[in-house]
């Protein structure tokens, strides 16, 4: 098996680019739709965030972390830059339609270890807590706005979300220190 | 992304909430100052962000098929990249177009990846991203005390192909009316910009971005700098990518591509991002210049 591709883009191989685009942008497009509003402002993110892959593969380390799990990471940081940025110029009370729901399938392998993992994790936390989390990270939504479409206390969203993320890491870590390879 | 916790120095509870607020996108600006202590003595951590990527790829289970347009588009920036990266102008660490603080890679070293990608990650927090607290404190806009372009103007004026551009509305400009110039020495690559009526930009917030446009039309628009309007408390400049300063009303602002241009054919100011961007949607349009052939 040969190197990652995002090690292959950084060091200017012929075709890594455009194998990378084949392999990843499906990945990014579907994280985009749930972050965004609408088709036209999720093409306009992925764009800016393959962009922003390729100018960053060189920082990718497999011993450290799937492509996929990178990948999503640095798509997740660019959405939410994004969001922030748009909600600046426009209205957006309006809840963003969730384009398909939550698809509560186990991840594919494609989609890396570290899913799986946080899969199971997810299966830890209290209906509460795992509707809060999808609300915020799968849709988008503020903690506000998840207040408002729940009935919830602020304060609970904000804990519901923050001890449900803390305990996805703490399993993400226990399973690395676990001496767990990452297959990219 | 970041070290676990059983390899990074305890953390009490009150930090890892900040880092979960921040992963979520929901760090108020109270807290940053908060966390920004806290990274500053102990390095950044994205466990939390990793956490988060994690989540969101476990909720959404399997990848869909973009639209074709997807591709096309796609095309279109891995062309401009791999330009960018066979003309030597692709640095890794140090995007063209971005502020960005971010070191170039590290030799790996053995036994210690894991650290290894803590600092790189750190790096990628500040190159990729303008919300982290961290790239926050550096982005803060600084005076700069010595930013006279008098050389700078002095050589440009005085090469034979100098060329002066006035400013002109664009169409459907978000800001109308500015008036001024653009100079710019194709042999010499140089040149610099004249603002008159340019408003003051709150540059947390947006930032203004030149763009040159030469004979390869305007999909290949090459940044021409990022720059400020505005003045600091000790009357210098704010700094933006470029250097910049006031004389009397006049704002000056030195143009400096990243990458050689060929004959411009026009010139265009719009507004972005903290930072810049790399690939401008041109949607919010301030003002053109086109020179004579």
């Amino acid at each position: 098996m040969g190197p990652p591709v995002l090690q292959r883009v950084a060091a200017g191989e012929p075709g890594a680019v455009q194998e990378c685009i084949d392999r990843y942008a499906g990945l990014v497009w579907s994280l985009a739709r749930r972050m965004t509003t609408n088709n036209a402002e999720a093409e306009d993110a992925v764009q800016e965030i393959l962009v922003e892959i390729w100018r960053n593969a060189y920082r990718y380390d497999a011993n450290i972390a799937s492509e996929a799990a990178f990948i999503a990471m640095v798509t997740r940081r660019r959405l939410i830059d994004r969001r922030r940025r748009l909600d600046r110029q426009r209205d957006r009370s309006a809840l963003p339609e969730d384009p398909s729901g939550a698809t509560g399938v186990p991840p594919t392998a494609e989609l890396g270890e570290e899913a799986r993992i946080a899969a199971s994790a997810l299966e830890q936390l209290s209906p509460d807590q795992q509707r809060v989390l999808r609300l915020s990270i799968y849709q988008g939504l503020s903690h506000e706005k998840i207040a408002t479409a729940t009935g919830m206390p602020l304060g609970t969203v904000k804990t519901h979300a923050r001890r449900g993320l803390i305990k996805v890491r703490e399993l993400l870590g226990k399973w690395k220190s676990n001496g767990q390879e990452v297959n990219s | 992304m970041s070290s676990p916790r059983h390899q990074t120095p305890p953390m009490d509870d009150k930090i890892l909430e900040l880092l979960a607020d921040r992963a979520l996108g929901e760090l108020s600006p109270d807290h940053q100052a908060d966390l920004d202590r806290w990274l500053n003595a102990s390095g950044d951590d994205d466990s939390m962000d990793l956490a988060a990527g994690a989540t969101m790829l476990a909720m959404l289970g399997k990848t869909e098929t973009p639209p074709a347009s997807v591709f096309t588009r796609a095309a279109q920036a891995a062309e401009q990249f791999q330009r960018e990266q066979a003309n030597g102008s692709y640095r890794p660490g140090t995007p063209a177009l971005r502020l960005t603080d971010a070191e170039p890679p590290q030799p790996k070293r053995v036994g210690t990846a894991w650290l290894g990608w803590l600092a790189a990650a750190a790096c990628l927090a500040f190159a990729a991203i303008g919300w982290l607290p961290a790239f926050r404190a550096r982005q803060t806009p600084q005076a700069v005390t010595s930013v006279s372009l008098a050389s700078l103007r002095a050589e440009v004026d005085s090469a034979n192909d100098a060329t002066r551009s006035p400013w002109a509305d664009w169409d459907q400009p978000e800001i109308a009316g500015v008036k001024g110039e653009i100079v710019w020495s194709q042999s010499k690559q140089k040149g610099y910009m004249v603002f008159r009526g340019l408003p003051k930009n709150d540059p947390t917030r947006e930032q203004y971005q030149l763009w040159i446009v030469d004979d390869r039309g305007i999909e290949h628009r090459v940044s021409g700098g990022i720059f400020n309007s505005g003045l600091a408390a000790d009357g210098s400049g704010w700094r933006g990518q470029v250097r910049c300063e006031f004389v009397g009303d006049d704002l000056y602002v030195e143009v400096e591509p990243r990458i050689n241009v060929r004959q411009p054919t026009l010139f265009a100011v719009t507004i972005e991002e903290p930072g810049g961007t790399w690939l401008s949607t041109m949607k919010r349009r301030v003002c053109v210049a086109q020179p004579k052939t």
